[in-house]
């Protein structure tokens, strides 16, 4: 019987910069095909792990495997993909230059760039220059390139950035495929709202500290009722015990605990209050950010 | 936006770069200066050494015309020479005395001496016409203004230094060197995309241009304030002394000439310096306007330039926009307000320049797509390798970026060009070779029916006198006349012989008649010599030359070659001419064979170390290596996350920059070829190259070469030197892109890299030269001047007869063979490439 190799193993990475230390043994591992999230603040050391993950900077301490080699093996890179930045682009060459080039060290065929491309929805731009991309479109090529050679470990540093929401609908929806076609996604963002759709594993990044955290277990949900009279609604929840979180115009936000969202109706149709819209949310990785980074200071006021 | 651009161009630390250059240039001609000064009363002495001399030829006049017959004047004129001795020996008493303050003083007695002694009847060869009347006017000006000598080859005064310089700070140098640091100041925002942000401000685009112009303005300002102010400074904290304002400095040519103060030459300087620098200046401007990249822009500026420069006088109006470069012809020249009517041009063709600047539509940045490709299945293995790989990866990237085709089109530009001088030059050498030929004709024909003159006069005198004036075997004066009159007959007929023996192609006849010519003229006579001072050795072109120019026709007549101009001389770094620079150029110059043939032009490019240039241009475009794929954007991170190891980028990147390179610049020689001979001819492969032996093999009593003077030499055919050329002038290329590139395993800058490169390139030139003289053979940076390797020069130089060709080759081989070991092995350890 074949023993599946560990995904992803990160033991005890420290790194200065300097005096400054950036990092301080940090240690996780990726067993299985998932998406894991890592949120920090700007300058918290994400790009640095994500760049000593793929032995872009080499740690002061620390070993790092992939798929059961060390990640300073050239060879990882024939199953592991790292989504950069769109500065690692040739300005001067087209999207097909970079994915040719992938393509031919990879060993793959044209259609593999073909079947690549048409996922993601770059072909109709692929044979201008990169200079003539706008951010998007540098963040689409990224993630054709990245996905290019179908790898068992994905990493990838802030994916969301500069797409529009339908393209960012898109990607989520990608990650979710590809997970679920085997591939183990690390990736770093800031877009909080996002993650929640897409993983409960998240890591946050403190002082050079991992905090990994499960927000399944930390989830609230929330629904956002649209009704007729709102004043009288909050009042008939409040007094069945429904906690209101609040009431901007005509919608109320009510939390469940321990009830189901039918009960809440039932309460709201017996006292004649007709319930015209209703939204589902669910409060997680913003919530524990604030708790560990503290509140943003207000910039418009 | 002004202060916005200043604050740009600073923090760019182009000043920077530009004072550290300028600082370096001048404490190195300072510190060689100096040394150079060691033997400075030595020089002064030599420089009074000819007058000597030419007091001993009128002194030897004299009694000859005195012992003739008394001549009335002559003991006026024997006082006058008797003047001219005695301040001479004054004046040299002056300068063993090292008294450089009243140097002047007696350098004016002395020249009043010589002229008085002119003003008598006498003539005094190494001090007359022009010459005597600039060396009056300018000790004149000296005694006036209590100036004291000054060693003008090497100075370290001031303004002497100051002046030594300008060549550079304000000339060609200096221009090229302000268009390189700041030319692009316009074309840079928009290849780095910073335009947008320029044009996102309320502010119309033409006065960002302007402020750009305004700020390039202050630029030249600050310039011509470092560098005077570096020059004049330097001097004065190392050595004392003080700028003196008033220095004479002698302008003009043959037809005339003027002293004017230093202040005034400076400030004459400095205005054509800044017109001609404002105009260049406008004109990358505009040329910046229409490209997106920094290299054409600049490139197409400087080939505007130099095109200008070089063809000033070809256009037909006497002044120009151009004429401003030729800032040492102007400078030098006398004033005669023409100087005015230069800077009005000048400016008036910058201002034009910059109003069709300010309305010229920007180039678009949009690129054109590129080919369409198609999806067919293919695999995308390109080879098994994949350093293979990385190569193909790497010429497109070369491809699409452009520099490389654009760098190929310049270079076909200039080399197009300059064949096009080359054969004109050619063509002129030949004319001015055969109207030598006619001229000297005349004179051998006047010359023969003068001696027939005088020989019938002589006859008739000797009739008159009834004087048995006969000589050894009755032979009388008119004898001898007769007979060498039958001498300048053959030869007038020998120099008409030459021009039918060319036009018949009768190769062999020709050579003949040059050897004739030779012989005759070195060999039957004293030769072209001329004494300077009592015990001297004589000066001219030298035994060595005079053999070489011999056994050069009867090579040349065994192989049946066609001739190059002029070509009769041989010319060699072994002549007689001693101290006598200005002879020895002139005569190198009057001798330099010029042919525009497909294998002499490759010849000319070889021999001139004029193919560094192409190999310079390659080396720039692509020798960065990993240096170029860091920056602004870090491209170096997508490639250190390929399945690819360190190693065989390196190899890719080898591989490809070598056969780019290496293709292109097989093929500019192949377009050499393909002009010489479309337009003059293929050219003999046999024509004899001279070729030095070093003495270690010429002292051997198993050599058996031609030997001269105690040289030994020989030839080597053209065809032979052409294609050994090529393949150093390619191993050197390969050599210097491969040691770049490994360079950029180390350092981050793709500047840093160049720079280090070059510097390796030129200090191992010089200490294979010099402390390392015993392993030059042995030295790859030996052979990166192809031309003196070929011909033997460097091997007689060093006397070491293994430096050749074939030592070169293989030296240069596995040079690069272990550079690119050393780097593949070095990225196989599992060093970290910087990332930058």
């Amino acid at each position: 019987m074949k023993v599946n190799k560990m995904i992803l193993s990160v033991e005890n990475i420290g790194k200065s910069y300097g005096k400054q230390k950036v990092l301080h043994g940090v240690s996780f591992a990726i067993k299985k095909p998932c998406i894991v999230a890592l949120v920090g603040p700007n300058g918290s050391g994400k790009s640095t792990l994500l760049n000593i993950i793929a032995n872009l900077i080499t740690p002061d301490v620390g070993a790092i495997e992939i798929l059961g080699q060390t990640n300073r093996d050239y060879k990882v890179f024939q199953e592991f993909s790292y989504m950069q930045d769109n500065t690692v682009l040739y300005e001067y060459l087209t999207g097909y230059d970079h994915l040719q080039f992938i393509a031919s060290v990879q060993k793959l065929r044209t259609d593999d760039i073909k079947a690549a491309a048409e996922r993601i929805g770059t072909i109709s731009y692929l044979d201008k220059k990169v200079s003539n991309y706008s951010l998007g479109m540098k963040q689409q090529l990224l993630l054709t390139m990245a996905i290019l050679n179908k790898p068992k470990l994905l990493v990838m540093d802030e994916p969301l950035n500069g797409l529009d929401p339908t393209n960012a609908i898109k990607v989520r929806n990608l990650l979710l495929e590809l997970v679920a076609e085997g591939t183990a996604i690390l990736l770093s963002s800031h877009n909080l709202s996002e993650i929640d759709k897409v993983t409960s594993d998240v890591m946050f990044l403190k002082n050079g500290h991992l905090q990994q955290e499960d927000l399944k277990a930390l989830e609230k949900v929330s629904y956002v009722l649209t009704v007729n009279h709102p004043e009288n609604g909050e009042k008939i929840l409040k007094e069945a015990g429904i906690n209101i979180l609040n009431r901007k115009g005509n919608r109320l936000t009510v939390t469940l605990s321990d009830s189901s969202i039918n009960r809440i109706f039932r309460l709201l149709d017996d006292q004649g209050i007709a319930v015209r819209d209703w939204e589902k949310t669910v409060f997680g990785a913003e919530d524990r950010y604030r708790t560990l980074f503290g509140e943003p200071e207000t910039a418009v006021k | 936006m002004l202060t916005f651009e200043l604050k740009k161009i600073w923090r760019s630390r182009k000043i920077v770069l530009l004072i550290t250059l300028l600082l370096t240039v001048i404490i190195v001609v300072y510190i060689s200066n100096r040394e150079s000064q060691e033997n400075w009363k030595e020089e002064a002495f030599a420089q009074t050494d000819e007058y000597r001399s030419s007091i001993q030829v009128e002194e030897k006049r004299l009694m000859e015309e005195l012992e003739s017959g008394t001549l009335p004047g002559l003991e006026m004129r024997q006082e006058a020479l008797s003047e001219v001795s005695r301040t001479l020996y004054e004046w040299r008493n002056e300068i063993y005395h090292e008294n450089w303050s009243d140097y002047p003083e007696f350098e004016q007695a002395f020249i009043k001496g010589v002229r008085n002694y002119q003003e008598h009847g006498g003539t005094f060869d190494s001090l007359e016409g022009l010459k005597l009347e600039i060396a009056e006017a300018k000790t004149k000006w000296m005694v006036e203004h209590g100036i004291a000598y000054e060693n003008e080859q090497y100075p370290l005064s001031p303004h002497l230094f100051l002046k030594d310089t300008s060549v550079f700070l304000f000339s060609l140098p200096g221009l090229a060197l302000l268009i390189l640091l700041f030319g692009n100041i316009e074309v840079m925002e928009r290849e780095s995309h910073t335009w947008r942000l320029l044009r996102s401000t309320p502010l119309h685009s033409r006065l960002v241009l302007l402020s750009k112009f305004v700020s390039l303005l202050i630029v030249v300002v600050f310039y011509v304030f470092i560098a005077i102010g570096t020059t004049l400074l330097l001097p004065i904290l190392l050595g004392g002394g003080k700028v003196e304002w008033l220095y004479p400095i002698v302008v003009g040519d043959d037809q005339g000439f003027s002293i004017i103060s230093f202040s005034a030459w400076l400030g004459r300087g400095v205005l054509i310096f800044a017109c001609s620098i404002i105009f260049l200046f406008t004109l990358s401007i505009l040329v910046g306007i229409r490209t997106v990249y920094s290299f054409p822009a600049l490139s197409i500026t400087f080939f505007i330039g130099l095109l200008g420069y070089v063809t000033a006088d070809l256009i037909p109006f006497p002044y120009h926009a151009f004429t401003s470069l030729r800032w040492t012809e102007i400078v030098y020249s006398m004033p005669n307000g023409s100087d005015w009517k230069i800077v009005a041009v000048s400016l008036t063709c910058s201002a034009i320049l910059l109003v069709l600047a300010l309305f010229t539509p920007v180039s678009s940045t949009e690129n054109r797509i590129a080919s369409l490709r198609r999806f067919s299945g293919e695999k995308l293995t390109a080879g098994k390798r994949n350093a293979v790989k990385l190569a193909v990866f790497e010429w497109r990237k070369v491809k699409r970026l452009g520099l490389f085709r654009q760098g190929l089109i310049l270079l076909l530009l200039a080399i197009s060009f300059g064949y096009y001088l080359l054969h004109e030059s050619a063509e002129k050498h030949r004319e001015t070779y055969f109207d030598r030929v006619r001229e000297q004709a005349e004179i051998n024909l006047s010359l023969k029916k003068e001696l027939l003159k005088w020989a019938e006069e002589a006859e008739q005198m000797s009739v008159e006198t009834d004087a048995g004036n006969s000589g050894e075997n009755n032979r009388t004066p008119a004898d001898d006349m007769r007979e060498t009159s039958r001498m300048y007959e053959v030869r007038h007929s020998i120099e008409l012989d030459k021009i039918e023996a060319f036009e018949e192609r009768d190769w062999r006849r020709f050579y003949a008649n040059q050897f004739f010519t030779i012989f005759s003229s070195y060999r039957m006579t004293i030769g072209n010599f001329y004494n300077v001072g009592s015990g001297s050795a004589p000066v001219g072109i030298g035994t060595f030359n005079e053999d070489v120019s011999l056994a050069e026709k009867e090579w040349m007549m065994e192989h049946d070659v066609a001739p190059v101009f002029p070509g009769e001389l041989a010319v060699s770094v072994r002549d007689n001419w001693g101290d006598h620079e200005k002879e020895r150029r002139q005569w190198k110059a009057e001798n330099r064979k010029v042919d525009a043939g497909g294998l002499f032009s490759i010849y000319h490019l070889l021999s001139s170390a004029m193919y560094l240039l192409p190999i310079l241009l390659f080396v720039f475009l692509l020798g960065g290596g990993f240096a170029a794929e860091r920056g602004k954007k870090r491209p170096i991170d997508f490639l250190l996350t390929q399945p690819v190891h360190p190693s065989s980028v390196f190899m890719g990147k080898a591989m490809n920059a070598v056969i780019a390179a290496a293709a292109s610049m097989t093929g500019l020689y192949g377009l050499i070829l393909l002009l010489g001979t479309i337009f003059y001819r293929f050219g003999d492969w046999s024509y004899p190259i001279l070729y030095y032996v070093p003495e270690k093999i010429a002292s051997g009593p198993d050599y058996g070469g031609m030997r001269s003077s105690g040289y030994g030499y020989g030839f080597i055919p053209l065809g032979d030197y052409v294609w050994q050329g090529i393949v150093l002038s390619l191993l050197s290329l390969a050599f210097l892109l491969i040691l770049s590139i490994a360079l950029s395993i180390f350092f981050r800058h793709t500047a840093t890299v160049l720079a280090l490169t070059f510097l390796l390139a030129g200090g191992g030139f010089y200490m294979a030269r010099t402390t390392l003289q015993e392993m030059a053979a042995y030295l790859p940076f030996t052979y990166l001047e192809a031309g003196r390797i070929l011909n033997g020069e460097l091997a007689t130089e060093l006397n070491e007869p293994s430096i050749g060709f074939w030592t070169g080759a293989v030296v240069m081989a596995l040079s690069i063979v272990i550079l690119v070991v050393a780097g593949y092995c070095f990225l196989r350890s599992g060093y970290k490439i910087k990332r930058g």
